[in-house]
């Protein structure tokens, strides 16, 4: 028997792999484009239900990256990146998410001569608000997007290095297409990033679609200590046993995998190898707007394809997210005890049950 | 044309015997391969055994890595001076002649490493060779199975089990020669075809290849930059039309490129071709993906990427006579005399270098390569030695790169005195050579040449140097000079004689705090330190060499340091007649005796 669906529902989640651009939804997407008077090509859609429909049906990468590049261009002012930010946070607020550490890919929008600082500012006010109002804490982590030359990444280090140093960005990332741009291509980068603030947390995408040696790569060349996706790891054992043993966090994104053929269906994910070797994993969203669904419906799609996780499982993930986000250790402790909490309830109510029906 | 023979030609048959055996080391193994198969009279002057002078040469040619600085130039004084493998074979089978001693060495030799195992650099992973015992595997804290501490036999071609050994011909894949940069190794083969261990040879560190913010074109990169190109523009008010891509600066792509990806239409996987290109332009050993074969970037035809089934093609990846690595970087000479540089952490491929206003490959060949820590040099016929630590960009549908390079001064002489007989790298375009005269060690730095003035007995015949040490060889001892960061520490100089009884160190190598020292006799000694108990000593177990054999001590938390040269134990009948070092890394050519 599966937990119940309420149970999952009511855990308290820590987003790890979200990225903003990517939770554009339609019904944002249209009003800002408007107010910015930019003109969609002929071809796009022209009302929201069309473009919800659109959305459905992503053949693969690149027809979804057709609409999500389309979708950035609407960004213009510091209030559009604060909508976009404000219109996620409302979404998961209702998720019983409790913490989510943000991607944003600053090249998308430099490259379109927007400042960094009108992206910034914009996320960041986003996140205060989400802070007051819902109790969500977050953290903003800068993306280079690794199939542009790592010079112009590295230009973009040296351009945010007030924010990276003051902590306004907490993180910093590598994505976009693995193949063929290894890790050891932005060494400097990091390198120079951590050399501005040493608390600067560093991630990288690796292992999605690239062999299981991009994840080691990232881990001993970038000093890594998060790997987002990584599930290509279960091709090595070995790796496996160093990312256990280093507690790296692997961020596991289940729909987004399913929509970009990297998996047919969510039960091919090598999470009972993940758990047996004992690597802490999280469930995420990636691009929510543009892959169906936000984090509670990765969660319940997980859910329903691994029927055989009990209640301390499932704790025991949601606690290994915890405990490897980049919060203080109380909140932590705070966090996992809302965990332990929340689990004991539930078990408690079977065995409630259980000597009820015995009774 | 007719049948008759010219009676102005000459039969190369019709020659004394002896002006043919001296022009048949000219010839390549296969050459001769071919040759032996022509006619009984080739057949039989190339399968007898005492044509020993065909076979030295052919293995002086072959594995005597004479167009690297592992080797002086031959000299008068040094007639007698044989290369390190020669010398090894010589005394590891006194009994065979050279054409079994060739067989020996082409058939009988094995790559070993040992020491760290981040990246992959030995070769293999602590569960990918089969060759590796688990207690040969060091832990260190939280960082398990971190190092190999003994010679290892890297997973490598099997032997060709149908090889004929009865022709004496190399086999394809024999290592012919390793050398080792700071974070991989560099293998040469018997078909020149150049290979790398683990998944960066650069450690994401800049070597000696184009300037800051200047790079080779990227054949990938410009693949993506070309498919996002033809994504839909979108009109901005007052900016007229915008590529949509976001990731490409605007200005770049030329605005003219009409869409063919519609949208609302399905469209093929965006990575299939960048797979496929990938797929094509990555070869490795079979059955061990941690050892890759280098190519070099004209293999990517005219650098137009519409075509993907033409646009890697490897017949023109050229021949490789000789490698030789700094810490980030290789550079590799061909069998036309052109040299290809792998540099820089952005490309995998390696890029062709010319030297503008030098006279051609023709008339002045390259004679010897080699590396420095982070520059390359080179010594050209009557050019004289030349260095360069950057080159100008490789750019689409240009194959060339030009070396910004320098000639050290005074290094031209063809004979005589001040002929140059061997050079050793540094760092920073530093260079020291010694010439015929034997007499005085130059050192070339920053437009400078000056003599070193050291206490050292004998006349000079060789010189080496790794990233911290400097080896001098002379007809009457050897000595050893340490580097820092470039820097010589004069009173460092000290002795390398062995305490050991008829040993002498001929070859040594060392990385970042460990030296390997070989043997005449084919033997290796090892001392230094093994930094977080890495293994690169090769002599066991942290265990094994504190507390039982009480080779060395511990040093910090987690370092090993062994202070005397200690023998390192090979398989039973095995014999060393090559080393390399970098790093905390070691690697070897062993073969059995």
């Amino acid at each position: 028997m599966p937990v119940p669906v309420d149970f999952i529902k009511e855990l308290p989640k820590c987003e790890h792999h979200m990225h903003l651009e990517g939770s554009l939804e339609p019904d944002l997407l249209f009003p800002l484009a408007r107010r910015n008077n930019i003109t969609l090509p002929d071809t796009f859609p022209k009302t929201i239900p069309q473009l919800n429909a659109k959305y459905k049906q992503f053949k693969d990468l690149q027809d979804f990256l057709d609409y999500y590049y389309i979708g950035t261009n609407v960004l213009i002012n510091e209030i559009d990146f604060f909508e976009l930010a404000m219109a996620y946070f409302k979404k998961i607020n209702k998720q019983n998410v409790i913490h989510a550490e943000l991607f944003f890919d600053p090249q998308s929008h430099t490259s379109r001569g927007i400042p960094l600082e009108t992206v910034i500012k914009g996320f960041k006010k986003a996140c205060t608000k989400a802070e007051r109002d819902f109790k969500i804490t977050s953290s903003l982590t800068m993306c280079l997007l690794r199939h542009t030359h790592p010079d112009e990444c590295l230009q973009l280090i040296k351009d945010s290095k007030k924010y990276l140093t003051d902590g306004t960005i907490n993180g910093l990332g590598l994505d976009s297409a693995e193949k063929p741009f290894p890790p050891d291509m932005f060494v400097e980068c990091f390198s120079l990033a951590k050399s501005y603030n040493k608390h600067l947390n560093l991630t990288a995408h690796a292992g999605e679609e690239g062999p299981a040696s991009y994840v080691s790569d990232s881990l001993d060349l970038l000093q890594v200590t998060r790997i987002d996706h990584g599930i290509n790891s279960v091709q090595d054992t070995e790796l496996l046993e160093r990312l256990a043993k280093e507690k790296v966090l692997l961020t596991v994104c289940p729909l987004s995998n399913v929509k970009l053929n990297v998996i047919k269906k969510v039960d091919e994910l090598p999470l009972d190898i993940l758990l047996s070797y004992g690597n802490p994993f999280s469930l995420n969203s990636d691009d929510p707007a543009y892959f169906g669904g936000y984090i509670e419906d990765n969660y319940l799609a997980v859910h329903k394809a691994f029927p055989n996780w009990g209640y301390f499982t499932w704790g025991q993930i949601v606690k290994n997210g915890i405990n490897t986000s980049w919060i203080s250790k109380t909140k932590k402790e705070e966090l996992c005890d809302k965990v332990e909490a929340i689990v004991a309830k539930w078990v408690n109510k079977i065995s409630d049950a259980y000597a009820a029906s015995h009774a | 044309m007719t049948e008759k023979t010219n009676p102005d030609t000459i039969n190369i048959e019709d020659l004394p015997s002896d002006i043919v055996q001296s022009t048949l080391p000219f010839l390549s193994p296969n050459d001769l391969k071919n040759l032996s198969l022509t006619n009984k009279y080739f057949h039989n002057l190339l399968s007898q055994d005492e044509s020993t002078t065909v076979w030295h040469e052919l293995f002086h040619k072959v594995f005597g890595t004479q167009h690297t600085n592992d080797e002086p130039f031959q000299s008068k004084n040094s007639e007698e001076y044989k290369s390190v493998s020669e010398t090894i074979c010589i005394n590891t089978y006194p009994d065979l002649n050279w054409h079994e001693r060739f067989r020996k060495r082409s058939h009988d030799s094995a790559f070993y490493t040992w020491g760290c195992l981040k990246h992959s650099r030995l070769g293999y992973t602590a569960n990918s060779n089969p060759n590796l015992l688990q207690s040969n595997i060091n832990n260190v804290g939280i960082s398990s199975k971190f190092g190999v501490n003994k010679p290892t036999k890297v997973p490598w071609f099997n032997n060709d089990p149908t090889a004929d050994r009865t022709t004496s011909i190399s086999p394809q894949n024999s290592v012919v020669q390793i050398s080792s940069g700071g974070f991989s190794f560099q293998i040469l083969t018997s078909s020149g075809k150049i290979y790398s261990t683990g998944s960066t040879f650069t450690g994401g560190h800049k070597g000696p290849g184009p300037l800051d913010l200047d790079h080779d074109y990227d054949p990938f990169r410009d693949f993506i930059s070309h498919m996002e190109s033809s994504f839909p523009r979108l009109r901005v008010p007052g900016r007229g039309l915008v590529n949509t891509t976001g990731s490409f600066n605007i200005q770049r792509i030329s605005p003219t490129t009409t869409s063919n990806a519609s949208i609302g239409e399905p469209h093929p996987n965006i990575y299939q071709k960048l797979e496929e290109i990938e797929k094509y332009s990555s070869q490795y050993i079979p059955n061990n993906d941690h050892i890759r074969r280098m190519f070099t970037s004209n293999c990517f035809a005219a650098f137009q990427v519409e075509d993907v089934a033409t646009f890697f093609d490897e017949k023109n990846a050229p021949k490789f006579i000789a490698i030789s690595s700094g810490r980030s970087h290789f550079i590799g000479l061909t069998d036309q005399n052109v040299l290809f540089s792998w540099d820089s952490p952005t490309s995998d491929f390696g890029a062709k270098i010319e030297f503008k206003d030098l006279p051609s490959r023709e008339t002045n060949p390259i004679l010897k390569i080699g590396c420095g820590w982070n520059f390359s040099c080179i010594y050209i016929y009557n050019i004289g030695l030349v260095v360069w630590s950057s080159r100008s960009s490789i750019q689409k549908g240009i194959t060339e790169s030009f070396a910004n390079y320098k000639i050290i001064p005074n290094t031209s002489e063809l004979s005589g005195d001040n002929k140059i007989l061997d050079f050793a790298c540094l760092q920073d375009n530093t260079v020291l050579y010694i010439t015929t005269s034997g007499k005085q060690i130059y050192l070339y730095k920053d437009g400078q040449t000056i003599t070193l003035d050291l206490d050292i007995k004998g006349r000079l015949l060789k010189i080496t140097s790794c990233f911290s040490l400097i080896t001098i060889f002379t007809d009457q001892h050897s000595y050893m000079l340490k580097v820092s960061n470039g820097t010589i520490d004069y009173t460092s100089l000290s002795s390398l004689d062995l305490d050991i009884q008829g040993e002498t160190i001929i070859s040594l190598a060392a990385g970042d705090y460990h030296t390997i020292g070989l043997s005449q006799r084919g033997n290796i000694y090892t001392w230094g330190t093994e930094s977080q108990q890495c293994g690169c000593l090769g002599l066991g177990a942290p265990e094994y060499i504190v507390t039982q054999a009480m080779l060395g001590e511990t040093e910090g938390r987690r370092n090993i340091k062994v202070l005397k040269p200690t023998k390192v134990e090979l398989e039973e009948g095995y014999k060393c007649i090559g080393i390399t070092g970098g790093g905390w890394h070691s690697g070897a050519i062993l073969i059995k005796k």
